[in-house]
């Protein structure tokens, strides 16, 4: 149970910040079209706002953490490790992410409106393949190095080793992931800004 | 201050594309790839867009929006824009405010410019008129501090201050549009762009909002651009105005000649006889109008309060039996105020006798009318039947001259009319 919603609150983070931002232009279209401010501040704003979200997740699970140390004696052993005070890492990495790839699928919406559909089965099939209802350490082990290309793989990973004690965590994955997590958010916002200037003409 | 440049725009050009266009799915732009053949077939189709004048075309599905503006806005002033519908005014403003780019040349900005395509974008109706100040400030770029310090401005000039804390879903649309322009321009930006919104507010309020718009430009020095097509709102505000057609710059200047350029380009007044759209059931109608000075030469430009004599020649159809004509001249000013109306029977000048083709002439003794562009809509009446109808069927420009014999010349802004007084 604890397993499953440490995966997941962290996951649903990112999939808001990513679907959210995937049709940025398309949402916000009428305003695009009568008032210029720098446009980057929706998807930040949906971000951040995403975050609210998130901390009520944070709240709720801390509840059932308590719930299943204190009062349901389990047989498992799981604490909270030293890994939480990489939680203002994982956080901004999370989002980077999300943003990052959401900036990538509103530039691909702006032009081609059917990618909308694509985001959410998008969003589905990635979540299938990062280890959020099972353990890195279940997929078999020809096929974990593709597993953990997936920069949200190792994310996942810490995060829950952080809450839990469970899962594996190594540096060199995070840091992988931190690379991929900025080259998506540059190359993303690049092309934000480029698309920016002309969008409003074929919106 | 007021020699610093605010907009200096080289060459700007912007072009459009014709049908559905960019908003695409990717499914059909690969069947379109697929099937080359295919898309040349529509692109036939594309072609027989009708509408657009071919000089802006620049093949079957691209036109310019604009083509090649160049002009320069010292900081102060205030602009008025004015044009046909799909002359480029829009698309102008768009560039201006950043919302898009040019697509050639390039227009330099200095200074914060606010924007009102239209009123009250940003605003959100389930917010108050007081949150929505807020974030409308935010969004033409003030601070918190920085629209607090007008708050109380903004409440007062909107005149909402009962319904400042009910959400703007309830406001009426006058209402809303006030607090929109308000803000706009409470707010501290450098230049002020003002599309066509001022129309759904009252009487009173598009008063107010001249006189605060003349009154920053002059003050603070800030730059309005003005589109509107109420000619008279332009003549009152305006320094200078810029007429676009066809998305060109067609002219550029002082704002009474370019408005009568533009006011008299659009009626295309010349040969009556041309004129293919006209009212009336016929039996009599015009074959020509002319304005002729005392001695009978004809006259080009007229100066302002000399007298001229109008000649109006009529042609009567083959079997029409006139009863008691009234030929009718009705003077209109270039904002289509009428200024006076005149016809034979004022005079008790009745039309016996009448040929086929007459000709009869109307002198008047002055013209009291300040420079500017004049037109004469003309009219014929037989018993109770309109034969015939022109409007616009001649122009009359008129130039300024010394009606006062005093050298003091009173503009057209402050009245339609000349009017001789003795003062004790």
């Amino acid at each position: 149970m604890l397993f499953y919603n440490s995966g997941l609150i962290i996951w649903s983070y990112f999939s808001t910040c990513f679907t959210g931002n995937a049709s940025v232009f398309t949402v916000n279209a009428g305003i695009y079209q009568k008032v210029y401010y720098p446009r980057l501040i929706n998807p930040l704003a949906n971000c951040t706002s995403a975050l609210f979200g998130f901390s009520i997740q944070a709240v709720f699970f801390l509840g059932y953490f308590c719930i299943y140390k204190f009062l349901i004696s389990t047989e498992e052993f799981f604490t909270m490790t030293w890994a939480m005070l990489l939680l203002p890492i994982l956080i901004p990495l999370v989002a980077s992410l999300g943003l990052g790839m959401g900036l990538w699928m509103s530039v691909l919406t702006a032009k081609y409106r059917d990618f909308n559909q694509i985001t959410g089965f998008l969003a589905q099939a990635l979540m299938y393949g990062t280890p959020i209802i099972y353990p890195l350490s279940e997929i078999p082990e020809k096929y974990r190095f593709w597993a953990s290309l997936n920069p949200m793989a190792p994310v996942v990973e810490t995060f829950r080793f952080a809450l839990l004690g469970k899962g594996s965590f190594s540096t060199p994955h995070l840091i992988y992931s931190g690379v991929i997590a900025l080259f998506i958010l540059l190359s993303g916002m690049f092309f934000f800004k480029r698309t920016e200037r002309r969008v409003v003409d074929y919106l | 201050m007021h020699s610093s440049l605010a907009v200096e725009a080289t060459n700007l050009s912007k072009k459009y594309r014709l049908g559905t266009i960019g908003m695409s799915s990717l499914r059909e732009d690969l069947s379109r790839w697929w099937g080359k053949k295919k898309q040349n077939a529509q692109n036939k189709d594309n072609s027989n867009n009708a509408g657009i004048d071919q000089s802006r075309m620049i093949n079957d599905s691209e036109f310019w929006a604009l083509h090649d503006l160049n002009f320069q806005i010292t900081q102060g002033e205030v602009i008025g824009l004015i044009g046909a519908n799909g002359s480029g005014k829009s698309t102008l403003l768009k560039i201006l405010s950043r919302i898009t780019e040019p697509t050639e040349g390039e227009v330099k900005i200095r200074g914060k410019v606010a924007s009102l395509l239209e009123v009250g974008t940003g605003f959100h109706p389930e917010l108050t008129g007081r949150e929505n100040i807020y974030i409308n400030g935010a969004i033409l770029g003030m601070s918190r501090r920085e629209v607090n310090a007008s708050l109380d401005e903004i409440i007062e000039f909107a005149g909402v201050s009962e319904f400042i804390d009910t959400p703007i879903k309830r406001y009426s649309s006058g209402m809303t549009v006030r607090l929109g322009f308000a803000v706009a321009v409470h707010l501290n930006s450098e230049i002020l762009i003002v599309d066509e919104v001022l129309a759904v507010g009252d009487w009173n309020f598009q008063k107010s909002c001249i006189r605060k718009m003349s009154q920053i430009a002059e003050n603070e020095g800030r730059t309005i651009f003005f589109v509107s097509h109420n000619m008279a709102m332009i003549e009152n505000l305006c320094s200078r105005v810029i007429l676009l057609n066809k998305g060109c710059l067609s002219r550029e200047g002082r704002t009474s000649q370019v408005i009568s350029h533009y006011l008299g380009s659009t009626h295309k007044s010349s040969e009556i006889i041309a004129k293919d759209v006209r009212g009336g059931t016929g039996g009599i109608r015009f074959s020509d109008c002319k304005l002729l000075d005392k001695s009978g030469g004809e006259l080009g430009i007229i100066k302002s309060g000399i007298g001229f004599r109008i000649q109006l020649k009529f042609v009567l159809d083959e079997g029409y039996k006139p009863i008691d004509p009234l030929i009718i001249i009705n003077l209109k000013s270039s904002t289509d105020i009428p200024l006076f109306i005149q016809h034979n029977l004022l005079h008790n000048y009745h039309l016996k006798n009448l040929l086929k083709e007459n000709c009869i002439e109307c002198s008047l003794k002055e013209f009291p009318f300040p420079a500017g562009v004049y037109h004469l809509d003309l009219r014929i009446i037989d018993g109770d039947e309109l034969l015939d109808e022109l409007d616009n069927a001649l122009e009359i420009d008129v130039e300024q001259s010394d009606y006062f014999e005093s050298g003091e010349i009173p503009d057209a802004r402050f009245g339609l009319a000349l009017i001789r007084a003795d003062w004790q």
